[in-house]
This record gives structure tokens, sequence and C-alpha cells, in this order.
């Protein structure tokens, strides 16, 4: 399926807003490393910029919480952690997914395999 | 300590920022997301090799981060975020910037026949309309519809020389000038069509570069031409009634004719340079600006 398809994009969004809240359930990291270790995962990132404006509405949600960070090499970076929140969020997330998934699983399966 | 980068490398980085500024317009955390990619980039350069940032170097960071317009969908509705890109866009910059060119030179040519009356229609519009057809038809294989738009400026063309025997017969015969009429209203229409689709093509084009204000301007430029044509047309009609009131006899009506189009032609140029050839301009300086696919482009720049 072509990365561009709309289906595509929108399933796509929620997984990487998931993703996101997963790997900062894991640590507090930079936004490069938080987009770099996304962008590694093979057909979730189409491209990196995008995570910023998914990033900024988790912060604006109150999802996410960001500090600055001093750093040697040039102006203060921010680290991005979960919220109580946001942990709240990621479990709900967690559960739906299962179910989903779950249920996704169910229809796909032959009429042969269901039980 | 910030890295330092090539002159080049620093001026991509810095168009990149300007155009992911106009593309989030609007956006309530624009600041924020800016500073974002600001991190993002400074991150991606300490991950390189010591050194002076190179220009290959920052395209290919900046062609990770992708389109800045990406982004913008990425903010808004659900639907925007869903659209397809439509097949028939030019994707290459460089190329885009080099047929607008030849677009803009096509037009040119037809602007400059505005001070030459008479002369204008057969010859410049003629020649612009050849180099017109001739840049739509050798423009690069994606972009379907101004291929099918080079047809067009063909049998405009056909019409423009058709209106030539014409105009001389019936300076001879004035009954065939009811025959040229249609012909001239035909090529005239079809005029306001190409102009009005291939700047929806260049928008369009211009667009796929994230230079929004620049898409704005061809599409306002467009609508303006069409009116401002529109309106002269009906001025000239108007006037060829007025004068056929007067029973002048014919060498005084052409007379007449010849001293009003004279004097409307800085009236002419003028919307040929405001509404065509700037925008046009506008156009090619942001397409030639645009970053293209990451070393493509770096190798074109160099």
């Amino acid at each position: 399926m072509d990365d561009s398809d709309p289906w595509l994009t929108q399933v796509k969004r929620g997984i990487i807003e998931m993703a996101i809240l997963n790997v900062l359930a894991g640590e507090a990291m930079h936004g490069y490393r938080l987009v770099r270790m996304l962008a590694e995962v093979p057909g979730l990132v189409v491209t990196e910029g995008t995570i910023y404006p998914l990033l900024s509405r988790l912060l604006s949600e109150g999802m996410v919480i960001a500090e600055l960070e001093a750093s040697a090499q040039g102006p203060a970076r921010k680290v991005y952690a979960l919220s109580p929140q946001g942990r709240r969020r990621r479990t709900a997330m967690a559960a739906a997914w299962k179910r989903i998934v779950a249920a996704i699983d169910r229809l796909s399966a032959t009429p042969g395999d269901r039980t | 300590m910030s890295r330092t980068r090539s002159p080049e490398a620093a001026h991509l980085e810095r168009d990149y920022l300007e155009r992911a500024e106009r593309a989030l317009a609007g956006h309530g955390d624009r600041a924020g997301i800016l500073d974002s990619l600001r991190e993002h980039i400074a991150a991606a350069i300490d991950d390189l090799p010591p050194g002076e940032v190179g220009l290959v170097q920052m395209a290919t960071i900046i062609e990770r981060l992708g389109p800045p317009d990406r982004m913008a969908e990425e903010s808004s509705s659900p639907a925007a975020a869903a659209a397809p890109v439509p097949p028939t866009r030019l994707t290459d910059h460089v190329a885009a910037a080099r047929l607008v060119q030849r677009l803009r030179t096509a037009f040119l040519v037809g602007v400059i026949g505005l001070f030459v009356p008479v002369v204008d229609l057969y010859l410049c519009e003629s020649a612009s309309l050849i180099l017109l057809a001739s840049a739509l038809g050798s423009a690069p294989v994606r972009s379907g519809n101004l291929r099918s738009l080079a047809r067009l400026a063909w049998i405009a063309l056909g019409l423009c020389l058709a209106l030539f025997p014409l105009g001389l017969v019936s300076l001879a015969a004035p009954a065939f000038g009811l025959i040229s009429l249609p012909v001239s209203i035909a090529h005239t229409v079809l005029h306001l069509v190409l102009c009005w689709t291939v700047f929806g093509e260049v928008s369009a084009l211009v667009e796929d570069a994230s230079a929004l204000a620049e898409r704005d301007a061809l599409l306002r430029a467009r609508t303006a031409y069409l009116i401002a044509t529109i309106a002269l047309s009906g001025l000239a009609l108007m006037i060829g009634v007025v004068i056929s009131l007067f029973r002048l006899q014919r060498v005084e009506q052409l007379m007449t004719v010849a001293v009003i189009q004279l004097l409307m032609l800085p009236l002419a140029w003028l919307l040929g340079w405001w509404l065509i050839l700037n925008p046009l301009a506008k156009a090619q300086r942001a397409l030639t600006g645009a970053p293209t696919g990451g070393a493509q482009r770096a190798a074109a720049m160099a």
C-alpha cells in the first residue's frame, strides 16, 4: 500500500501517538533521539518532521512534559517525558489497541477458523 | 558551540526554516515547533563527523525531516492530512523552476508585443504561443496536465494565424469582419483559458515546494488578469459601438481605433507585468530556493 494512502495516513497518526507515549514511558529523552527511534521502525514514520506537531499537541494536551536542558554544542534542548496523565492515557490506549487487534483478527479469520 | 556550516548548507537550512514558518502559519505552537526543528538540525549535525557541515549533509538532514507542508497537514484536520497528493504534480523543483522560466519567456514575448500595435497579435502573440506550447509540451513526464495544455496552445496559435488573412481581407471587404469576429472571440477565450490553467498548474508546482505565499499570489493574479482582460475587452467593444455611431469613414475609423489602442497600451503592459510576469518570477524564485530530493538538489546547486 502507498504511504500517501488516506486510510494508512489516519491509522499511522494514531499509532505514532501511541508509539511516542510508549517510548517516553521507558525514559525521558531529547526530541531528536525520540524522532530517530521512531524513524528507525520500518514503515511507521514517513518524514521525521511530522513528529514535532504531534509532540506539540501532546504537550498542549498535557500528556507530555518538556524541560529545557543546557547543551555544550549549542542552544538548550528540550527533554520530553511522560506526564501522569500521559501514563494513564498510554494504559488506556494499550488496552484499546489489544481489543481492536483481537477484534480485527477474529473478523479476518476464515469461516472455518472461527470458533 | 554551534558547528559551522558551508554557505550553501546555511542557506538551505535557513530556507527550510523559513518555509516551515510559512507552512505552519496559523498553528498555535508555531514557535515551539520551529524551535524543535532547529534543535533537531543541531542534534543531527552533532552526529556528523567533525568539520564544516556541507551542503549534501544538510540536504540529507532536511530530506529526512520532510517537506514543511507535511508538518502543516499533521497539525491540521484529519481530512486535510489524508488528502492524497495529485499524481500529475512535479516533485523535482529544479525542473519545475526551469519550466516556469520558459513559461515566463513565452509570456514576456507576448507582453512585449503589446507595445507594437497590429504586429502584437500576429507576430508576438504567435511567437508567444509557440514558445508556450513548446515549453508545455516538453514538461517532465509526470506533468500530464501541462502536456495536454500544450495542445490547447497549438489550437490558440492556429486561431491567431487565421486572424491575419481574415484581417487583411476584411480591410478590403468589411463583410469579412463578421467572420473574423467569432475567430477573434474564440482566440481571446482560449487565451484566457490557457492563462488560467497554466497559472493553476504553476501554483500547484509552487505549492509542492511549500511556497504558499507565492501560490496565493499566483491565484490572485490569475483572477485579476481574467477580470482585467474581460473588462478591457468590454471597453474595446463599447468604444467600437460608439465609434460606429459617429458614421466615420473607414480610414477614420481605423485611425481612431489605432489611437485608442495606443492610449491603452501602457495599461495593458502594466497589467501584463504586474499580473503575469511578476508572479511567475516570484514562483520561479520560490522553486529555485526549494530543496528537492537530498543529494540531487545538492548536486544541482553545486
